[in-house]
């Protein structure tokens, strides 16, 4: 029965069963996209390792990163783009840089496979990691802080939120500037005013 | 000479917090109490209207050392916020002493600014006094509502009649509720029509017996309470009794999970749980006596569909008592996935294989 197969059979069964995948002699393209391989995955899931879908994130300074879908939709703006159906190549991401989404996957990472943390050690260990992942320089926290409000992802930007709210808390204003680099661009006796003004806060 | 670098590039990164957006600054702002948010407003001047747009407030008389600041902290708080802007969340810790009048006073001005601010989430601890106000509670915004009075002698009294369409969770803590007019009412906090999430702790119904009847609550949770009631809500689908007294009639066909604790007392249940796959029963000091055996094997009987069984080891030792009541019967649960058994006191089980065999 091998010995039957010719050309032209194998181009109407490659056709019939990978619609997106148009075998034409004048095709310049070479090589499988990723929507293509995706396909492919899905109607054949048994001939390949694995047959979950993997999304492909292109950071701001050109880097690619293949994620699991299910790691990638805990983004909110990733998880519409792909519903909009923009996500057939890569996704890229203008506003993130490689180092912070790097961070950012890692974090999706690990909350996505700690499922309902039911347990207690598993929500301890949850909580451990949060409590690692946000030990970074003020540089870093504030664009992850960016990064998780562009991309959406509720968790991650309470977290960090909580961070920088636990660095100003229980700190003198004076303190709080030396903290953040903040300019005090008042005259004596605008913040004067200012104190007058909110007096009732300053109890 | 690094300290001296370190500083030039430190400087040279300028102030990243500043360069938020504001939403995301109020973001941080609303992980801090509002006294301290506020005294953001000397920082700078990009800072100092900031507060203003807060969508959180709290007042909480534990922060302030007098009742006279505290006020003042409020009419500041209230008058300097921008008015357009919606509050979604409202926090008024009121403890300590505190005349009647001056509890009104301040808890008007506090609900009377919330409710036209279209508050999301309420949350109100205060001993009585506030009857009067919360009695004409209504609000179309409202969907979380917590009520926290101190003790249980001193709770809050108010009739359930809020009128409340939006209200999805609702918690009572020590709150006593009164019938405004005479008679049987129509069923607990009847004008909530969307409620969804309902807990009662240690709160007390002043006609003693209480009558939940919620198209689409689905989580209900009872403690500590004396009386006995019977709830029907056909969406119900986790239900958690904790040392209350009292017989419970339940009809909630739909129940996925049940959680019962405490001494026990019948639960009456109408309809097969046929949906039920997870129950968690933890009896403390049952009576030996075979009556309550029989009650508690023919509730086991019920549990047809249940995955998850956990019991604690009094369960245990009551049916090994009174093994003859389930010596000749088949085991009913004929979905079991896991049994697991309450770490506890380890009480020597004569028969475990009885019970083995019928589990």
């Amino acid at each position: 029965m091998l010995k039957n197969l010719n050309s032209k059979h194998i181009q109407r069964f490659s056709y019939k069963y990978l619609p997106q995948f148009p075998i034409s002699p004048n095709s310049p393209k070479l090589g499988f996209s990723r929507s293509q391989i995706a396909n492919y995955r899905s109607n054949f899931p048994t001939t390949i390792m694995s047959s979950s879908k993997t999304i492909v994130l292109r950071s701001s300074d050109g880097e690619t990163f293949e994620v699991d879908e299910a790691v990638a939709v805990e983004s909110q703006t990733i998880k519409h783009m792909i519903e909009d159906g923009c996500a057939d190549t890569s996704i890229p991401l203008p506003n993130v840089t490689s180092k912070i989404l790097s961070k950012v996957i890692e974090y999706c990472k690990k909350h996505v496979e700690t499922p309902n943390a039911d347990e207690k050690v598993a929500e301890e260990d949850l909580k451990s990691f949060d409590a690692d992942f946000v030990k970074v320089d003020q540089s870093t926290l504030f664009d992850l802080i960016l990064a998780a409000n562009y991309l959406n992802i509720k968790s991650l930007l309470d977290l960090t939120c909580q961070t920088v709210a636990d660095m100003i808390k229980g700190k003198t204003p004076e303190e709080i500037r030396k903290t953040f680099n903040i300019k005090n661009d008042f005259t004596p006796e605008e913040e004067e005013e200012v104190r007058r003004e909110n007096a009732w806060a300053f109890e | 000479m690094d300290s001296g670098r370190g500083k030039i590039r430190m400087n040279m990164e300028g102030d990243r917090l500043s360069s938020l957006p504001d939403d995301l600054i109020l973001k941080i702002l609303s992980f801090i109490d509002t006294k301290h948010a506020i005294r953001t407003s000397v920082l700078s001047s990009r800072w100092r209207y900031i507060w203003t747009s807060t969508p959180r407030l709290d007042f909480s008389t534990r922060d302030f050392r007098t009742l006279a600041k505290f006020s003042k902290f409020v009419t500041g708080v209230l008058s300097g916020r921008k008015n357009q802007i919606d509050v979604s969340s409202v926090k008024f810790i009121l403890i300590g002493r505190a005349s009647q009048s001056f509890i009104k006073r301040i808890l008007n001005k506090v609900l009377n600014y919330a409710l036209s601010h279209n508050v999301q989430q309420l949350n109100i601890t205060c001993r009585h006094g506030c009857e009067s106000l919360l009695s004409r509670f209504s609000s179309q915004s409202l969907k979380h509502l917590t009520l926290i009075g101190l003790t249980f002698k001193n709770s809050i009294t108010t009739p359930p009649t809020w009128d409340m369409l939006a209200l999805t969770t609702l918690t009572l803590f020590c709150v006593t509720l009164y019938a405004d007019n005479a008679g049987e009412s129509a069923g607990l906090f009847s004008n909530c029509a969307n409620l969804k999430n309902l807990t009662l702790n240690s709160c007390r119904m002043e006609w003693g017996r209480f009558n939940i009847c919620h198209p689409r609550l689905s989580n209900l949770t009872l403690e500590n309470s004396h009386e006995g009631g019977d709830v029907v809500a056909l969406q119900l689908k986790n239900l958690t009794i904790r040392n209350s007294r009292g017989i419970h009639q339940i009809s909630v066909p739909n129940l996925a999970s049940l959680r019962y604790e405490g001494h026990f007392f019948p639960l009456k249940v109408s309809a097969e749980l046929l949906h039920l796959e997870m129950v968690d029963i933890c009896l403390l000091h049952p009576s030996d006596s075979r009556a309550d055996a029989h009650d508690i094997v023919c509730l086991l009987q019920k549990l047809h569909n249940v995955k998850f069984l956990k019991l604690n080891p009094e369960v245990i030792r009551i049916l090994c008592l009174h093994v003859e009541l389930i010596s000749h019967q088949s085991s009913p649960f004929a979905n079991l996935k896991s049994l697991k058994i309450h770490p506890g006191y380890y009480v020597p089980l004569p028969h475990e294989e009885h019970v083995g065999y019928y589990v």
